[in-house]
């Protein structure tokens, strides 16, 4: 999970693994690691989900969390213009390091769309080269299970 | 020559081997568990089976191990609720050792000033955002 501070990353993976949400902002602080295991038709698939903290910019604090990533969800919250530009950062980043690794674009807060401030300025781009874009809730759950199994049928493949 | 230590320098460093509550895995080239030792239960990894699957029963090292780098350090991991370790990863001698030692004490302070630090940025924004 990567994305600027306060996105909803931690809050996405707590209603996807333990179905809980909570009002109250708590940071990250270096890395949270949880497992969930998604069945796929006849097949499981075991998500080992690291919730990297989010920095001020679009730099990743530590990078050796990205050893071994298979492939990342990159979060930004539309309320807050600029977790656009650092998701952006954020992505070319991984590229230069790691390569052209799949990812899905989570377009977290859906449930305050009214205060979404998001220009196309920039989103296109990253919708263009993502897996697939949800936009997600991590206070009502809309979208939540759906991306995450539509990064693990992926995974899968 | 080993350098003798004098009692309470010795009962300190002790002390501060024991505070940091210090665990290891022993893993082989086929990422089964091959021995494990020291304050396992403090990470909730005291029901480890010797002979299986390692990532398995620890999923933090699914894709870690297949790093192959002689040495890894992974800062501030939050395995258990409000609990924080460092996670290094060394290769020798043909297996994985993996040493865990607890930095909680440390790591929640430093998530309460970085708590305050963005919450003040958050809300310097959302006022930049009204205003």
């Amino acid at each position: 999970m990567l994305g600027t501070f306060a996105v909803g990353k931690t809050s996405l993976v707590r209603q996807y693994v333990d179905s809980i949400f909570s009002e109250q902002y708590q940071t990250t602080l270096g890395v949270k690691i949880d497992k969930k295991v998604v069945t796929l038709r006849d097949n499981s698939v075991s998500l080992v989900i690291w919730d990297v903290q989010g920095d001020e910019g679009g730099e990743i604090a530590l990078p050796v969390y990205l050893k071994g990533m298979a492939a990342y969800i990159l979060v930004l919250d539309p309320t807050r213009a600029h977790t656009l530009q650092h998701a952006s950062q954020m992505q070319k980043l991984i590229e230069q390091k790691h390569g052209a690794l799949d990812y899905v674009l989570a377009i977290n807060k859906a449930d305050l769309r009214e205060q979404w401030v998001l220009t196309s300025d920039g989103l296109e781009t990253l919708k263009s080269g993502a897996l697939a874009t949800f936009e997600t809730s991590a206070k009502t759950g809309q979208n939540v299970e759906q991306m995450f199994v539509s990064l693990a049928t992926r995974l899968q493949q | 020559m080993t350098p003798v230590l004098p009692t309470p320098v010795l009962a300190f460093v002790e002390g501060l081997s024991s505070a940091n509550s210090p665990a290891y895995l022993q893993v082989n080239a086929r990422h089964n568990l091959v021995s494990l030792g020291g304050a396992l239960a403090r990470y909730s990894l005291d029901t480890l089976t010797i002979g299986d699957s390692v990532t398995q029963q620890f999923p933090m090292l699914e894709g870690v191990l297949e790093q192959n780098q002689q040495q890894l350090h992974f800062e501030r991991v939050q395995l258990l609720r409000a609990q924080y370790a460092s996670v290094d990863v060394f290769v020798a001698d043909g297996s994985v050792w993996v040493l865990l030692t607890d930095t909680t004490m440390r790591s929640q302070m430093e998530q309460q000033v970085q708590q305050r630090r963005l919450g003040r940025t958050f809300r310097r924004q959302d006022l930049g955002l009204k205003n």
